[in-house]
């Protein structure tokens, strides 16, 4: 479906309409994308001599539904797609996913073997120091305390109850690694052949999908469950007999909800932009493999002829801000009173931001290059 | 069982838009969605749409030149065989209410 010429532009819905094209097929701009868009011009032309306010919302209403279609298709799309041969996916697309479901594999077990080794090294220094800080007269020093801090340190069921936080927080940069791995080479016969976007975006969104049941409810579960081994194994109790009270991070999100809506009716608010933000990290978390997801989209293109090697210090350098941001939102915006959506999401903001930029430049390199050839004799 | 073998269904969202559009003229997604009652959702009826179109249920096409600026709208209606299926949809649904109840 073509716009009609000279009119688009001064319109709403001209931008996204573009950033589509570039992500989604031509039948699903033509049956979601431009339908959708149309209907809000159409809106918006019929609610000209309505004030800015009414206006503003009816843009508002139809940029949501532009988004929730859009979404709704392509994780539709991603399911299709891992049905495999029963929906007639092409040889190519299933060598591009076995690529990079295995890579992204891979990249999770070492990623969480190396997390792992991290927090529970951080984990014994924090039970030396609670061991010895319970020292009287004649109590145990730090080399007395190491055994012991080791033997809790590295039981299995704490070790597993770690296992979700470490699995979420890795997802992103081994699916960015995965997703550029298996952009390298994804034919059968061994060939170099480009993933498409929506390939991409489509295992993106069905990975942040499944990941937040665990933000939501496993994870804060296994923290739970970790906390409460390790201080039946300091006060050396029976686990059930000393709970600890649930922290932020160890409330599921319906009890995150709970707990926002009894605050509302209280006069002490001071834990509700805390709890506020670990809500929208719920969320945030899972989101950053579609984050993570654009900006594969982005660097794909650029990491066709290189290395493995090169691959990997590109995730590392794409990592580092990430979860540095992660920490600014949570640590500095925090305290200061920045709204809870913005400090939990940031992270993925800048990603996404960082994806969009280099998508846009890609394909304008691309289109100058195309240009440039076709020109030639 | 095969799919191609599989019993055609309608489902609930597939229901109302036939209804809608059971007396041949054409609506587009805003339309549909504005007279259904809030039935139907402005997010999730192209996909439906699309969904319906792809099994034959409905056909559409993009709308003529009507001057105003923007995008055209798509125009959906309801095939022969969407319509047969509702029919038979509904009588099936209600011979199964009644042999219920």
């Amino acid at each position: 479906m073509m716009p009609r010429p000279g009119s688009v532009r001064r319109l709403p819905g001209g931008r996204l309409r573009r950033l589509a094209q570039r992500l989604c097929s031509p039948e699903t701009l033509e049956h979601v994308v431009d339908p959708t868009l149309a209907d809000l011009q159409h809106e918006w032309n019929e609610a000209a001599g309505r004030s800015g306010l009414a206006r503003g919302c009816v843009c508002l209403a139809g940029y949501a539904a532009f988004v929730k279609a859009l979404t709704l298709h392509m994780l539709m799309t991603a399911c299709r797609h891992l049905a495999g041969n029963a929906f007639g996916a092409t040889p190519e697309e299933r060598a591009f996913y076995g690529r990079a479901g295995s890579a992204t594999a891979a990249a999770v077990l070492v990623q969480t073997a190396i997390m792992m080794v991290t927090s529970t090294g951080m984990g014994v220094r924090s039970l030396v120091y609670a061991l010895t800080h319970q020292r009287w007269p004649g109590g145990p020093s730090e080399a007395e305390s190491l055994p012991r801090a080791l033997a809790i340190a590295f039981r299995p069921d704490l070790l597993a109850s770690l296992l979700p936080s470490v699995v979420v927080l890795v997802l992103p940069t081994s699916l960015l690694f995965g997703l550029l791995v298996a952009a390298r080479k994804s034919s059968p016969d061994g060939a170099s052949i480009r993933p498409q976007a929506r390939w991409v975006a489509g295992a993106s969104l069905l990975l942040t999908t499944a990941a937040i049941p665990v933000t939501g409810w496993v994870m804060p579960v296994a923290n739970q469950n970790y906390r409460e081994i390790v201080v039946a194994e300091l006060y050396r109790t029976d686990r059930k007999a000393n709970v600890p009270a649930k922290g932020l991070r160890e409330l599921t999100f319906g009890e995150l909800g709970d707990a926002i809506r009894t605050e509302q009716g209280s006069s002490d608010r001071y834990l509700a932009p805390y709890r506020r933000t670990e809500r929208h990290k719920r969320v945030a978390l899972p989101a950053a493999c579609a984050a993570f997801g654009l900006l594969a989209i982005g660097l794909a293109g650029r990491m066709r002829a290189r290395g493995a090697l090169v691959v990997g210090l590109t995730v590392m350098v794409a990592a580092f801000p990430y979860y540095f941001l992660l920490r600014i939102g949570e640590q500095v915006l925090m305290p200061r009173g920045t709204a809870p959506f913005l400090c939990a999401w940031v992270a993925n903001l800048v990603v996404a931001g960082a994806a969009a930029i280099l998508i846009v430049s890609s394909r304008s390199r691309e289109g100058t290059e195309a240009e440039v050839s076709s020109a030639a004799p | 069982m095969t799919r191609a073998s599989r019993l055609p269904t309608l489902s609930g969202k597939e229901t109302v838009i036939l209804e809608l559009l059971l007396d041949g003229h054409e609506m587009y997604g805003l339309e549909l969605v504005g007279t259904s009652r809030k039935r139907l959702k402005r997010g999730t009826v192209y996909v439906t749409l699309q969904r319906m179109e792809a099994k034959g249920y409905v056909q559409s096409r993009t709308e003529a030149d009507s001057g105003e600026p923007g995008l055209p709208r798509r125009l959906y209606k309801a095939t022969a065989a969407g319509r047969r299926l509702y029919d038979l949809w509904t009588m099936v649904r209600t011979k199964l209410q009644l042999e219920i109840a």
